[in-house]
């Protein structure tokens, strides 16, 4: 399970990955902007996808720059990240912020200062998700495969 | 998207109730104890195979029975076991999370409740059932198209092994059946008999009365040699033109000689008129019987070749009649007339 953390604290980023690592998921990929992650995934190019495939992506949510709200909306819109779980890192004083961030399609929050527990709970039930919809989807292509050669079965 | 709300406190019900209710989430259930919920969840009916619950928020701490055995529970019953259930704990409560984790909770909220939080929750876990529920309802429709992918190829498999004209198994299903058959006489070690046939005259009958009525006839002898059979195992085939053949397994020589005869007198007796045959006034076959007891020394071809050279001598000594090749014996074919 690959995670995507996203934040432009370097403090925020060791926490972040401390515990993770410490968790067992040492497949982690870090971006100090949300550009910064965009050109991990090549999604500047707006074209392929480069590097591997990310599972989860942990943003902060207020960043300089582009904002995890942009970041949410963007992400949402390419295709092979459409189903990515986010999940935002937030102060909870940024409320109206993380309402908007929900509603760009943002899967669930964690609070700030980042404890263990909730943050695992948080991953965890996000890469359950990630792992249920991948399953889904390679049904999806098995079964148009499967209508294909019923198909051309009858065709012939 | 039903929700099962599990709390004992009439306070924490209806904060919940509202802030869902707000949210556009009406379809809700309340229980005030484990027990309750057990019975919403219809896990005191032994029969019951689905609920249409999506998910469930529990309590922690309650009288009697906590949320985390409660889990437990729940997460116990297969048919339950997909409904993702949120924890809801106050914050001093957090060492029992581990607990619940371990007991089957996808996730938790902290008591006194934030509705934000909340709402993100629900969602998210909502969001999870139902990609478990498409990814199940995937599971049985390709389920489904499999069985319909093995049905149609077991058709057309069938549909290419018949011969069109006959209606019979045509010689690519011959040579498959012959080759199995071959395998399981080896297995068993029992033998294996062959009969190559062919109309008499056939060439001469088309030439008088049309091919339409050449098909007829092929037809009409197909059929007589299918009822002839009386054994399930046995099978017959057009092998070719005018040439039918027949495996008759765990049938040695005699046998195969009385079926070979039973199958020349049904063909006698079918009448067909051929004024053009020189050994009769109706349509006759000659035949060639071959038997072997297969092993692995030996081939199903040589079995074949035999059948022939034996139809080869009915056909010389005068047609509409049997010759047999037992190769069962160290004896050259011999020569059997009837």
């Amino acid at each position: 399970m690959s995670i995507l953390i996203v934040d432009d604290s370097i403090d925020s980023q060791l926490l972040l990955k401390s515990i993770l690592k410490a968790s067992g998921f040492s497949d982690l990929l870090i971006a100090g902007s949300s550009v910064e992650a965009f050109r991990l995934r090549g999604m500047e190019n707006s074209g392929e996808p480069v590097g591997k495939e990310v599972d989860l992506i942990l943003m902060d949510l207020l960043m300089p720059g582009l904002d995890g709200i942009e970041a949410c909306r963007l992400i949402k819109t390419v295709e092979f990240l459409h189903d990515v779980p986010i999940i935002l890192v937030t102060a909870t004083e940024e409320v109206r912020y993380l309402e908007m961030a929900l509603e760009a399609g943002a899967l669930d929050f964690v609070s700030k200062p980042v404890n263990k527990v909730e943050l695992l709970a948080r991953v965890r039930s996000a890469i359950k998700l990630k792992y249920e919809s991948d399953r889904r989807k390679a049904l999806e292509k098995e079964m148009d495969k499967l209508r294909q050669q019923i198909a051309e079965h009858v065709k012939n | 998207m039903k929700i099962l709300i599990v709390d004992d406190s009439p306070d924490s019900q209806m904060l919940l109730k509202s802030a869902l209710g707000g949210a556009g989430y009406t379809d809700l259930l309340i229980a005030d104890s484990s027990l309750e919920a057990f019975k919403h969840l219809g896990m005191d009916d032994k029969s019951r195979v689905s609920t249409d619950i999506d998910l469930i928020l529990m309590d922690i701490l309650m009288p009697d029975m906590d949320g985390v055995e409660a889990c437990r529970l729940i997460k116990s019953v297969e048919y339950l076991r997909d409904i993702p259930i949120i924890v809801v704990t106050v914050k001093d409560e957090i060492n029992y999370l581990q607990r619940a984790f371990a007991a089957g909770a996808v996730d938790y909220i902290t008591k006194p409740l934030n509705k934000m939080e909340l709402l993100a929750r629900v969602r998210s876990a909502l969001r999870l059932k139902y990609e478990i529920d498409r990814r199940k309802n995937h599971e049985q429709e390709l389920l489904k198209i499999m069985q319909q992918l093995e049905e149609s190829i077991y058709v057309l498999k069938r549909l290419s092994s018949i011969d069109g004209v006959t209606e019979i198994t045509n010689r690519r299903g011959f040579e498959d059946f012959l080759e199995q058959e071959w395998k399981r006489a080896i297995r068993y070690e029992i033998p294996l008999s062959l009969i190559l046939l062919d109309i008499d005259y056939f060439k001469s009958y088309n030439d008088t009365y049309g091919h339409q009525k050449g098909d007829d006839c092929l037809k009409q002898v197909a059929n007589a040699l299918k009822q002839a059979l009386h054994r399930p195992a046995d099978m017959v085939a057009r092998y070719g033109g005018e040439e039918f053949v027949l495996v008759l397994p765990n049938t040695n020589s005699q046998g195969a000689v009385l079926v070979a005869e039973r199958l020349r007198t049904a063909i006698e007796s079918l009448e067909i008129v051929h004024s053009k045959s020189d050994v009769s006034k109706h349509v006759t076959i000659s035949l060639g019987v071959a038997t072997m007891m297969p092993s692995l020394n030996s081939s199903h071809a040589a079995l074949v070749e035999a059948a022939d050279q034996a139809l080869y001598l009915a056909k010389q000594e005068g047609r509409n009649r049997i010759k047999m090749s037992d190769l069962t014996s160290k004896n050259d074919p011999v020569k059997l007339a009837l």
